[in-house]
């Protein structure tokens, strides 16, 4: 028990040196560690906090600049926190304040545009006090005392204990606070503020005689990790109590929207219902386990510590500008525009360099240009994430109709309760970030189904007021939409009812909008992505399977399940918000909408290796070498069965032969290191091309295999290029141009019909000439097409990652790859076709025994009718 | 050259080498194979079955012994020089001494029963042999040695007083069942130390019997038994006491069968040149039974509610905890030891076993240590710690008259008595080798940096948390401040070892 534990670290350090514990003593001691342990516990709680390590004690002022012990009137922190901090200069540049000005806040469909600033003041305390109570803000603004909000925000009670019952069970357990139990509340005030039936107040016990605060009631402090989840959602930084999962509750925002939980607890010790949560050893996120703050990547982006933008601005030549403001500077206006993902930017890539931790990794830099850090780093997400949200029917409270994805293997209602469902999680799907710069990477995404009325030519939101008339009449629903609502008749609408599922139903309430004078009500329907940054998990956590994304099944063109529209509408996909659509939303097999995403659109451009195939090339392919083999084997079988009838027949003796020096050692050593480079090429694109035949295989390994050959096979194409052209051997490739067409005739009947008839071969083979017109030509479209192409293709999508530049303006990898597919597949044909021409020497493996030995037996030319294509050979012509 | 016939063989190996050395030199570093832990477990030589081998009768123990001697006939010889038979260490050099001693729980005190010397009866139903009960135990006799203590595995031999088997013991039964020592054969003391189940060293109790792999991943989940990681040979097990042998040898580590940098994650490697792989998988222990933290002998003796966990007449008064967060402190796997006879300032608390190390230290790791706190008798007059004689009809626990119990005792240990005694503080500390949880639930960083940490960073000499003022390596922001807190921190500077 964490009490007792407590209890045993503040008796060593308090009570074990020197100290004679004669019994009573030793319980008396062992008690205060005990109370001493509790406060300790206990501080983020309430009770007492601890005083700020560094800010000085300061007066509380009201908006006359009058302390608030004195004129009773509620803290103005522009003038409390202004008197030494340029609140002016803050207010301005803060972007907490600029989001929630009326005007910069934009028609929301998730929160109905309900998210104005009401006209406080922007709250220092919310933030930077170590025991803020945003519940008790909460209340006060839902109570319309704007202008208590933040003086409510430093009542340390738990607000429960301080405001009427009623309201307590109202009011949304919001605070990361609100889940660590909570002492009974003292007799004396602990904060500043307290709240009475009367009104707040002010804690007489809190001020000095000079009416500032006393110095264990100064708990100023830079932003904890879960004053910020107050707002954004689950943020659990206590490692001793059990993290209360967070299920689909709308004030945990960013939990609730894509279900990112910031927590250093494994999964596996904290108190979620979470599927096979045994196993699930990692931490809900890596940075909170590795003790980092929000505010260490989401710095106020003038904080002198972290800035890397200094006055130096591009000058090349300096890594960092000393010049830069000095702490008191920053501190007096701390411009508090935070890093994120569009200013400043925490790009992962500021503290990691992949390249270090992803040697393993083939194509580093085209895997991190094509993809965020996100994508492999946040593969599955714990936390249950809205699916849909239909403002279209709205339930007796007034709130809209959810659906959570993650919560027992798909999507469901929301639970009554945290621990009443089986919390699944679910995986992102993967849609292009779109950044300022134009470029684009795969990056996790939620994607919500937000369906809600509009009315006019522009579609024009309805105002929820008038959708509430429509429902409720106070807080219950009139007649007729009970009556055409409540299919069980027991008086109430369940999430199962409240649904627009029939025309009789859509008109009815639209009718009813038309009665408010609302005209030509309809629904509308879009899917809003919400993007995936935190949740994040190291190395042994992450995706890191090659086939994860390489293969038929790829992760990265999964069908995304998608929450229902209202009244079964298909949802439009949102502009402008920041992603660009690669794919489209269609049905799954049981009529469910899915985002099915593509990756071959236009604006994609993707090619993912193993998934990825141009069918027609593979069909094309197949084509070839199936007709090439079937072509060989027949002429195979008639040469066998008219050699037999020859030899039956007593046929012809065999032509002469003689022993010639063919084959250079050179030659032979580079065609055979080709061959085997060729083949190794051949099945190691075959592997990278269709993975999941060959699962056994390091995917990884294959790329990289694939690569090296390709570097051997070209250095022994250029030796060997070189070889031809100094040796003038290039001559033997190049057909020359007298009689060519004739003797490839000629050669052609041979292999047609001579051949069969054990007819002697057209031409002499000789070490000069060692080819026949046929091979010429073949070989000439081998070694200056075929091969050249091949490399040229594959040195360009090598280059996707060396030099993206002129492989994109080449066609990229969409173009490139099935070209380069379909060379290998011609390739393959030539091999077999060239294997097989290596037996129609005089006996079948002559020709490859040439090839190993160097010697080859070819007939001679006194016993046959072999024409010499010598130049000065007498070829009757 | 043309002629030459195998020269085909030549090209195919020119082929292969041309492609292999591209390949080895330019393809991506296949992950390392990782080290096989399992090397280093023995096999287990399975067990002769001795029913028929022994017909007994056997009337004595050492009737026993003989039987067994008649085949190994080296044992008894073996087992008469080891620690376990003699409780004497080799001579070493202790820190701050000049000659080499002797040192064991023959003849060293501890603050818990405080000692063996005239209490041999009591404390000796734990030696492995018969009939040891005062100063003039022969340890030559090799019938004296008692082999079922480790071996039976009847789970029916049961020792006494003197370490004889007690009343009603099937002595055949018990011989006839010999095999490898078990779990139970070791724990049926070391479980025990102090004077009872999960009393002394707060890493080794009875639910090290059948452990759940929740308290013990060895023994849980792949079923260990003590003498898999305590090798064996020739009867000499391996392992050491940091609290009554100051000998290193014999030390058993993890990384005998772990690599010291096997963790995935390299952040996590970075710890194991100052964290000792016990301070993170070991995150609490006693985690199913209570230990004991504080013993106070100065009230024992009154008439007062008795609980075994709180208080009894004859020892005093104690304090348990359970699921216990260790203490930390830099270890180099060196221990002073206080002896009989040595000084100390009863004002100061004093340590029995300072173990050595510091922040400064290279070879010093910080270590989980289970610290036990005692007041116990000491002489006000030579302020020296007393030896009292507790066990017998004469000692303490039948009498309850401290000046008796220690003149006997003081007799029995060879110190002076100035018949004026207190009672001065002192401190053990356990090092926490076992319960060793599994690798997911070892302290993630959170536990130990951060607002929550469970280290006291200053008093382990760092100016503040490593993971914000850099680790030891690093150039200390305050240096010289730092120093002095390592100093005052570390358990050495007690003083009450020399």
């Amino acid at each position: 028990m964490s009490l007792r534990r407590r209890s045993f670290i503040g008796h060593a350090e308090t009570g074990r040196a020197g100290t004679r514990p004669y019994g009573a003593w030793l319980l008396t001691l062992s008690a205060a560690a005990f109370i001493l342990a509790a406060v300790l516990l206990l501080a983020p709680a309430g009770a007492q906090a601890q005083e700020s390590p560094l800010h000085p004690t300061f007066p509380l002022l009201d908006t006359e600049g009058g302390n608030v012990i004195t004129s009773g009137a509620p803290i103005s922190t522009l003038k409390t926190c202004g008197s030494c901090h340029d609140s002016a200069f803050i207010t301005e540049h803060d972007m907490h304040a600029a989001l929630w000005s009326a005007e910069a806040a934009a028609w929301d469909p998730l929160t109905y545009g309900q998210r104005a600033r009401q006209g406080d003041e922007i709250n220092c305390f919310l933030c930077h006090s170590g025991d803020a109570n945003n519940a008790a803000r909460l209340e006060a603004l839902a109570a319309g005392e704007i202008a208590w909000a933040n003086t409510a925000t430093l009542i340390v009670e738990p607000v429960e204990a301080l405001i009427p019952a009623e309201a307590g069970e109202a009011s949304p357990e919001a605070t990361a606070e609100a889940e660590v139990p909570a002492e009974p509340a003292a007799a004396a005030p602990a904060g500043i503020v307290v709240a009475t039936e009367f009104g707040y107040a002010y804690n007489p016990d809190a001020f000095a005689a000079d009416g500032s605060l006393k110095p264990e009631y100064v708990n100023i402090q830079d932003p904890r990790s879960d004053a910020c989840g107050s707002c954004h959602g689950q943020v659990h930084v206590q490692t001793q109590t059990p993290l209360a999962l967070s299920v689909c509750d709308d004030s945990q925002t960013r939990t609730f929207t894509t279900g990112q939980v910031v927590s250093p607890q494994r999964i596996s010790s904290s108190g979620a219902n979470v599927s096979d949560r045994d196993t699930l050893a990692r931490p809900w996120d890596i940075h909170a386990e590795r003790v980092l703050n929000c505010v260490d990547c989401h710095y106020s982006v003038n904080n002198p510590v972290y800035t890397t933008n200094t006055p130096s601005g591009d000058l090349e030549h300096l890594t960092f500008d000393p010049r830069r403001l000095d702490f008191g500077e920053y501190l007096e206006r701390p411009s508090h525009q935070f890093a994120n993902g569009s200013e400043g930017s925490p790009s992962c890539t500021n503290c990691h360099d992949a390249s270090v931790s992803h040697t393993w990794l083939p194509y580093l830099e085209r895997h991190t240009s094509a993809l965020a850090c996100e994508s492999c780093h946040v593969p599955q997400l714990y936390a249950p994430a809205l699916a849909s949200r239909d403002w279209t029917v709205l339930t007796a409270e007034g709130s809209p109709v959810d659906t959570c994805r993650g919560i027992d293997g798909g999507i469901a209602s929301p639970p009554d309760s945290p621990a009443a469902a089986l919390i699944t999680g679910y995986q992102p799907t993967l849609l292009q970030d779109v950044d300022a710069d134009g470029s684009s990477a795969l990056s996790p995404y939620n994607l919500v189904t937000v369906s809600y009325w509009v009315a006019g030519d522009t579609a024009q939101p309805v105002e929820l007021d008038a959708v509430r008339a429509a429902y409720l009449d106070g807080d219950a629903y009139t007649a007729d939409v009970l009556a055409a609502f409540d299919s069980d008749a027991d008086g109430a609408l369940s999430s199962a009812e409240l649904m627009l599922d029939s025309s009789a139903k859509t008109d009815l309430i639209a009718a009813r909008l038309a009665g408010q004078g609302i005209t030509g009500a309809r629904i509308s329907a879009e899917i809003v992505p919400y993007p995936i940054h935190h949740g994040v998990i190291g190395g042994s956590y992450a995706t890191r399977d090659c086939q994860a994304c390489h293969q038929e099944d790829s992760r990265i063109t999964a069908a995304f399940p998608l929450g229902a529209a209202s009244g079964g509408a298909t949802p439009t996909l949102a502009e402008d918000s920041g992603v660009r659509w690669n794919g489209s939303v269609g049905a799954d097999g049981e009529g469910l909408l899915t985002f099915q995403p593509e990756t071959q659109t236009p604006a994609a451009q993707l090619y993912i290796f193993g998934r990825d195939s141009q069918q027609v090339i593979d069909l094309l392919g197949v084509l070839i070498l199936l007709g090439t083999s079937l072509g060989v084997t027949a002429h195979a079988s008639l040469r066998v069965i008219t050699a037999r009838r020859r030899a039956k027949q007593g046929g012809q003796a065999h032509h002469g032969v003689q022993r010639e020096y063919m084959y250079s050692i050179y030659e032979r050593q580079w065609h055979w290191l080709q061959t085997a480079v060729i083949f190794g090429l051949t099945f190691t694109g075959l592997v990278i091309h269709r993975p999941q035949y060959f699962s056994a295989l390091s995917f990884a390994w294959m790329v990289d295999l694939h690569n090296v050959l390709a570097l051997i096979l070209v250095i022994n194409a250029a030796l060997s290029l070189f070889y031809h052209l100094a040796s003038g051997e290039i001559k033997q490739f190049i057909p020359r141009p007298y009689g060519f067409f004739d003797q490839a005739i000629q050669q052609a009947l041979f292999y047609l019909r001579g051949i069969f008839r054990g007819d002697p071969h057209p031409f002499e083979k000789t070490r000069d000439h060692k080819m026949n017109p046929l091979q010429q030509m073949t070989y000439f479209g081998i070694l200056n097409v075929l091969l050249p192409l091949q490399i040229i293709t594959g040195a360009l999508m090598w280059g996707a990652q060396q030099f993206p530049a002129l492989t994109n303006l080449l066609g990229g990898l969409p173009f490139l790859a099935p070209f380069h597919t379909l060379i290998a597949w011609l390739f393959v044909t030539f091999i077999i076709a060239h294997i097989y021409l290596t037996t129609t020497g005089h006996e079948p493996l002559a020709g490859i025994k040439a090839m190993v030995g160097g010697y080859d037996e070819v007939e001679t030319p006194e016993t046959g009718a072999a024409t010499s294509i010598k130049p000065s050979a007498e070829t009757g012509d | 050259m043309r002629d030459f016939r195998y020269l085909w063989l030549v090209g195919l190996l020119i082929t292969v080498g041309v492609i292999a050395i591209p390949v080895g030199l330019l393809t991506l570093d296949p992950p390392p194979a990782a080290a096989d832990p399992w090397d280093h477990v023995p096999e287990r030589v399975p067990a002769t079955d001795h029913s028929t081998l022994l017909e007994g009768p056997f009337e004595s123990g050492s009737d026993v012994t003989r039987a067994c001697l008649e085949c190994h006939e080296d044992a008894a010889e073996q087992v008469s020089h080891t620690s376990h038979f003699t409780w004497l260490s080799e001579p070493v050099l202790l820190e701050g001494r000049d000659e080499p001693v002797q040192i064991g729980k023959a003849n060293l005190i501890n603050n818990f029963c405080i000692g063996v010397q005239s209490n041999w009866t009591g404390c000796t139903r734990c030696h492995a042999g018969y009939g040891w009960s005062d100063a003039s135990y022969d340890f030559t006799d090799s019938e004296n040695v008692d082999c079922l203590v480790c071996h039976d595995q009847s789970g029916g031999y049961v020792k006494g007083t003197s370490g004889l088997p007690a009343e009603g013991v099937d002595l055949l039964t018990a011989a006839q069942s010999v095999g490898t020592p078990t779990r139970l054969n070791c724990g049926g003391c070391h479980f025990n130390g102090g004077g009872g189940n999960a009393v002394k060293h707060g890493d080794l109790d009875e639910s090290l019997y059948y452990p759940a792999e929740s308290v013990d991943v060895h023994m849980g989940r792949y079923d260990f038994l003590c003498v898999d990681c305590h090798q064996t040979e020739d009867h000499v097990i391996g392992g050491r006491s940091t609290t009554s042998s100051a000998s290193e040898d014999r030390q058993i580590a993890c990384t005998d069968c772990h690599e010291p940098t096997l963790h995935a994650d390299a952040r996590i490697n970075e710890h194991t040149d100052t964290v000792a792989c016990q301070t993170c998988h070991i995150p609490t222990t006693a985690t199913r039974y209570e230990t004991k933290v504080s013993w106070d002998w100065s009230q024992a003796g009154q008439d007062r509610e008795e609980d075994p966990h709180e208080y009894l007449k004859i020892k005093g008064e104690f304090l348990y905890e359970g699921d216990v967060v260790p203490s930390y402190a830099w270890f180099n796997g060196q221990v002073e030891r206080y002896l009989l006879g040595d000084a100390i300032d009863p004002a100061a608390v004093t340590v029995l076993n300072p173990v050595q190390g510091g922040i400064d230290d290279a070879g010093s790791l910080i270590y989980p240590f289970k610290i036990h706190d005692a007041q116990q008798p000491y002489d006000t007059v030579f302020n020296i710690l007393l030896q009292p004689n507790t066990v017998g009809e004469l000692g303490y626990w039948t009498t309850f008259d401290w000046d008796s119990a220690l003149q006997r005792g003081a007799e029995a240990a060879g110190i002076p008595y100035s018949g004026q005694y207190d009672f001065a503080a002192t401190r053990m500390y356990w090092v926490q080798s076992h319960m060793v949880v599994p690798a997911e639930r070892a302290l993630t960083c959170t536990d130990c940096h951060g607002e929550n940490s469970r280290m006291d960073w200053r008093a382990l000499g760092y100016p503040g948390d490593p993971l914000e003022w850099g680790g030891r390596d690093l150039p200390q922001v305050i240096a010289d401040d730092s120093a002095q807190i390592a100093q005052a921190a570390t358990p050495v500077d007690a003083e009450g070892g020399s």
